[in-house]
């Protein structure tokens, strides 16, 4: 027994008034013998496979609330699994619910514009699925799901749309035959490029609409509007690798490093990319309207704000912050 | 940079310190931009003018804002805040001005843990160029100078930053503190943090100035008392596994390593890593073109030491066990041949064991 307990139940009226003065002296026995209570104690594997990790931290359009990913282990050491659920809090309070299961995968949740959504990835043994969760109800669907990866998504202006990347789908031709389930898409993809744009219905079991098939996609973002959608890309004929643009001396030379560009792409018409290019590697782009700083649209439109960096490599690979500069 | 979406000249905002900003988005007003970025053994939030004047701190804690998010409306940034000492936790702040609150609770029962004391020290290589790391002490101080552990980052272009001490990682530093050993985590040229020339520093001289400023790093800590330089240890993972293993092929200091996916041979991590123009850009090339620079250190670790003649390499003369690769079967980021070829030539094969691991 711990001496606070002890202290307590002193305290108490559940001790007769009798034994209050021996349980006050086996309190100060304990504590001149025992560590006090929250004292520290030696870190340990258990301590540290207790330790929970919250990622992807989003925050509801009002500021209101957030959501996060918290990655954690069960099990003892030695037969642990990893977890990784979805938590809510709000910015009225210091603590934080699960929203989903520890026997799920969860990641990357985000909210709808409106904040009664919310959207996020569960990750399968082979599968991901694309998961609406109410937050009034606690109602949730999968919206879609598919062999294969789907890397990110975002929320449409409007709610009614999500767009996703998507990873291609193993294969020679781009293409797999054992889809298996009747719900699992299969979609094709062109050779040699890794991620595509697509569309989703947030309402729904719509199949995703191919926005860019053509070029790796890596970051997006909608328009304020919800009628275009920025992204970062690298074009299929784009030399990936900056070997003809490496000088002997091992000086690299930015100007003809490899391109990618921040090119846009109109919903109405997806196929006809309205690229904004770039000839250095971009990165993390963001839509601003007009109204918002006049003075750096240079065409009077709405801009793009961006990042950029001199001879990185591949969209996919920028988060694995493998990129050596940065500086324009 | 800023684009108009009709296409045109991209153009250049004010630039921030680190010249590797992670973008956030557009305040409320439009005025500015939120950046995240990393500083030193940190990281910080600046606010960015739209009219392309400086940059102004935005973050102002003492914690590391390991990760953050602005709101759609820019109105509120949720953030991730931790410290050697303070476990991750998720706060949110308005962005009017910055003032952060706890906004979860999952590590309470950290409260108690007994913490070995991490501080950040500096040093000067020998060109002269001030370095910076973190030194863990024991959590139970020893009579002598404690046997030192030295973990090196991967990146090269990360840095060893104040996670919490106890969260889990690479390898348990915690726990090593508890069980007597110091830790040093020095920031050696190529990190992350402190500007774009000091990242660029390791430009084909892996091996060379990094290796002396963790040589250098250490030997500050031996003069201070701070470490037995006859109980050294070296560990890493990727490009900390590279350092580490070119550190146990060129000095005997230390008496045990851990490789962890370690990059021990760049010709073949040139050519079949999954990102192709990594080995190109630090070393100026393909293998084909590099092919001497690219083989040197794999020919350093394992087929004789750089200074002298010696045939046998330090790694076959260590101790048996002492060094222990750690690697992915179906590493694609490095690949699993950089952990065969260095053990075909230790004394002990090395051995296989399954592990069963979640990406």
């Amino acid at each position: 027994m711990r001496p606070i307990a002890v202290i307590r139940f002193a305290l108490s009226r559940q001790g007769s008034p009798g034994c209050r003065p021996w349980l006050w002296i086996l309190a100060i026995v304990l504590g001149l013998s025992c560590p006090a209570a929250g004292a520290s104690r030696p870190v340990t594997i258990e301590a540290m496979l207790r330790m929970a990790s919250p990622q992807d931290v989003t925050v509801s359009a009002d500021g209101r609330r957030l959501a996060f990913t918290v990655l954690g282990v069960s099990g003892a050491p030695g037969a642990a699994e990893t977890t990784s659920r979805i938590y809510l809090t709000t910015t009225s309070s210091s603590g934080s619910n699960p929203l989903t299961s520890a026997r799920e995968q969860c990641e990357k949740p985000h909210f709808s514009p409106d904040g009664t959504r919310l959207a996020y990835l569960v990750a399968g043994e082979d599968q991901t699925a694309v998961v609406v969760l109410c937050l009034a109800t606690g109602q949730r669907r999968i919206l879609y799901r598919r062999r294969g990866d789907v890397l990110d998504l975002a929320w449409a202006p409007d709610g009614k749309n999500l767009a996703v990347t998507l990873s291609p789908l193993a294969g020679p031709d781009g293409k797999r035959s054992d889809a298996g389930e009747a719900d699992v898409e299969v979609l094709s993809g062109e050779l040699g490029v890794s991620t595509g744009l697509y569309l989703l219905a947030s309402e729904g079991h719509g199949q995703p609409r191919p926005l860019v098939t053509d070029r790796e996609v890596g970051d997006f973002v909608f328009s304020p509007d919800g009628t275009r959608i920025a992204f970062e890309t690298i074009s299929p004929n784009t030399p990936v690798r900056g070997r003809r643009h490496v000088s002997r001396s091992g000086a690299l030379r930015p100007e003809d490093a490899a391109q990618a560009d921040i090119a846009i792409v109109d919903l109405a018409t997806p196929g006809r990319n309205a690229a904004g290019r770039n000839r250095r590697f971009g990165d993390e782009p963001a839509f601003f309207p007009r109204r918002q700083a006049p003075g750096l649209c240079v065409h009077g439109g709405a801009g793009v704000l961006f990042q950029c960096r001199p001879g990185h490599g591949a969209a996919r690979y920028r988060r694995d912050a493998q990129a050596i500069g940065r500086d324009p | 940079m800023v684009l108009p979406a009709t296409g045109g000249t991209p153009r250049p905002l004010a630039a921030t310190p680190d010249a590797r900003p992670e973008l956030l988005g557009w305040s409320t007003t439009g005025d500015c931009l939120y950046v995240r970025e990393a500083s030193g053994t940190g990281a910080v939030l600046w606010t960015l003018p739209a009219d392309g004047s400086p940059l102004r701190p935005f973050s102002k804690t003492s914690l590391m804002v390991a990760q953050a998010t602005l709101s759609a409306k820019g109105n509120a940034v949720g953030l991730v805040l931790e410290d050697c000492d303070t476990p991750a936790e998720v706060w949110s702040s308005p962005t009017e001005h910055f003032a952060p609150q706890q906004r979860s609770s999952l590590n309470k029962d950290a409260a108690g843990l007994q913490l070995p004391k991490t501080e950040l020290v500096h040093w000067t290589s020998p060109d002269g160029t001030r370095i910076e790391g973190l030194y863990t002490h024991p959590v139970h101080a020893p009579a002598g100078p404690p046997p030192l552990l030295v973990e090196v980052h991967g990146g090269p272009a990360l840095a060893t930053d104040r996670q919490y001490i106890a969260a889990l990682n690479y390898y348990p530093l915690a726990i090593f503190a508890e069980r007597g050993y110091a830790i040093f985590r020095p920031n050696v040229r190529g990190s992350d943090g402190y500007g774009t020339a000091f990242r660029l520093a390791d430009r084909n001289d892996w091996g060379g100035r990094d290796f002396e400023d963790l040589e250098s790093g250490i030997d500050a800590l031996v003069d201070r008392g701070w470490a037995d330089p006859h109980r050294l240890g070296i560990m890493g993972w990727s490009y900390g596994g590279y350092l580490t293993a070119w550190a146990i092929g060129h000095t005997d200091r230390f008496k045990a390593a851990s490789v962890g996916a370690g990059i021990t041979d760049l010709v073949s991590q040139a050519g079949s890593m999954d990102l192709p123009d990594f080995i190109p850009l630090y070393f100026g090339g393909e293998a084909y073109e590099r092919f001497e620079m690219l083989f040197r250190p794999l020919a350093a670790q394992i087929c004789r030491r750089h200074h002298d003649a010696d045939p046998v390499p330090a790694w076959r003369r260590g101790r048996p066990g002492a060094v222990h690769p750690i690697h992915g079967t179906f590493h694609r980021l490095v690949p699993s041949g950089c952990a065969d070829q260095p053990g075909r030539l230790s004394p002990q094969r090395p051995r296989r064991d399954r592990a069963r691991a979640r990406a």
